[in-house]
């Protein structure tokens, strides 16, 4: 004992606390996405839950899942209420003559009634998020989706390092009908061949692609700016690599909808990849998923849309 | 204090219904027995002062219910009252029917039983019936580094000792 320093006892105590359900929404996240990048910590929740699942079925309380799932639809006002009567006349029995029984009895009912509807009321919602929440196995394969799931960042200073990317590459010719792919530090540019409708002047649509594989490791990441325009489309038939491999990408977005398009180019096969809708905004979605070389990848974009680009 | 939300009564009650299941060592009793809890704290919630957390208060509630509760059933006290003795739930095996995966069963909960002394009460108490690290110091009196200590230890106890008995697995 006691070999554990300090930041060890903390990760323990912050994991365990996950699996109990008992960190704030924004904790919670923040102690997902340390696991996410932190092999020691996803091992230590690895064993946490292991050793939960089997120590409770050693005693037999796997199956008490069940019997607390039971059990609580009996906390409504009927039981409450029979309960209530008991100890009613447990105190008439034991309440000496003389004393104010009745008055405090009262007092108590009132207690008794309010305490009835919060926990009828409580009833349903407890066993809606108890059945949701304590599953193990449901559980861990929430937190593995939410491991896997990358966080898709975009800080004040990245729009900054954009902008001036933008207005380099788009100051020699018609910013217009540029596009800017970003991808393993390396960038390259063209221009978009369908022609210009309406457009929304200073701003550029910046379209973020995540690829990640089965243990949430990133295998392809790629930036892509294009002028804002009503309706659009491209197609980046060389986008870099993924595991080797070459990679295309497709793009259209018709008001606040994108389509997004990422394949890569079979070995002895036809190309895989994926095709899908989200919503231009905040929220990073996933795409979908396919399979390469045996692994599975899925695709996570955000599309949003950046203001104050020279167009 | 405040009165507790829906969520929170939510939150709180598979944790006292499995410590009143290692008491009572009846499902349908440990049910009655968290029940009355919740009913006799939120009779006496104004009582409660804050000092220490709500699951802690609920937790003394919920043993000295289960006083009561022996006394009900004039079961003699030969231990079940200790906080933290294990008793196992109903038909502990029905798990499965493999016979190699009882065996593991088995010797899991034998290895718990002889836990020793310092790390079984902080084991039981997160582990088993599923209170935080925080909650377990309050109840147990210790820092809560210290339960966490104990909870990694007796973590490593037992795969060793699975892994000693048990190496194929």
């Amino acid at each position: 004992m006691g070999n554990l320093d300090k930041r060890q006892l903390d990760l323990e105590k912050r994991i365990h606390s996950l699996i109990c359900g008992d960190l704030d929404e924004q904790r919670r996240q923040e102690t997902l996405s340390l696991i996410a990048h932190d092999k020691h910590a996803q091992g230590i929740l690895s064993e946490m839950i292991d050793v939960q699942r089997s120590s409770r079925a050693a005693f037999g309380f796997d199956h008490v899942d069940e019997a607390i799932a039971r059990s609580m639809p009996h906390l409504d006002s009927d039981t409450l209420d029979k309960q209530g009567q008991q100890r009613l006349r447990e105190k008439k029995q034991q309440t000496p003559k003389g004393q104010h029984f009745l008055h405090l009895t009262k007092a108590g009912w009132l207690w008794r009634i309010a305490a009835m509807f919060v926990i009828a009321a409580s009833a349903y919602i407890a066993l809606s998020n108890y059945i949701s929440s304590q599953n193990l196995d449901e559980q861990l394969a929430e937190i593995r989706q939410s491991i896997a799931k990358p966080t898709i960042s975009l800080s004040a200073d990245d729009v900054s390092r954009l902008r001036t990317v933008w207005s380099e590459v788009s100051g020699s010719g018609n910013a217009g009908d540029t596009w800017i792919l970003l991808n393993n530090g390396s960038g390259e540019f063209g221009s978009i061949d369908t022609p210009a409708d309406t457009m929304s002047r200073g701003k550029v649509l910046l379209v973020q692609y995540r690829i990640v594989d089965e243990s949430g490791s990133y295998v392809y990441t790629a930036d892509l700016l294009m002028p804002d325009r009503k309706t659009l489309k491209i197609d980046l038939p060389d986008a870099g690599k993924i595991v080797g491999r070459p990679a295309s990408l497709t793009f259209a977005a018709a008001k606040n909808k994108a389509t997004i398009g990422f394949a890569v180019d079979g070995i002895e096969s036809l190309p895989v990849g994926v095709l899908g809708q989200t919503l231009i905004g905040d929220k990073s979605e996933e795409v979908g998923s396919f399979s390469l070389n045996g692994n599975s990848m899925r695709v996570f974009a955000r599309t949003r849309r950046l203001q104050g680009f020279q167009i | 204090m405040e009165r507790p939300t829906d969520e929170q009564i939510a939150m709180w009650y598979p944790r006292l219904f499995r410590t009143a299941l290692r008491m009572t060592g009846n499902a349908d009793d440990a049910a009655d027995l968290a029940q009355h809890t919740f009913c006799k704290a939120l009779d006496n919630w104004n009582q409660f002062d804050g000092k220490s957390l709500p699951t802690t208060w609920l937790h003394s509630i919920l043993v000295n219910n289960a006083r009561d509760w022996v006394r009900r059933q004039s079961i003699r006290n030969n231990g079940y009252l200790d906080d933290w003795t294990l008793i196992p739930a109903d038909g502990p095996y029905h798990a499965t029917d493999a016979l190699e995966k009882q065996e593991q069963l088995a010797h899991m909960r034998e290895a718990i039983e002889n836990m020793p002394k310092t790390l079984r009460p902080a084991f039981v108490a997160t582990v088993l019936d599923g209170y935080t690290y925080q909650e377990a110091s309050e109840m147990l009196n210790v820092p809560a580094g210290t339960i966490a200590s104990r909870v990694y230890e007796a973590r490593q106890q037992l795969k060793a000792e699975m892994r000693q008995k048990f190496p194929e697995v």
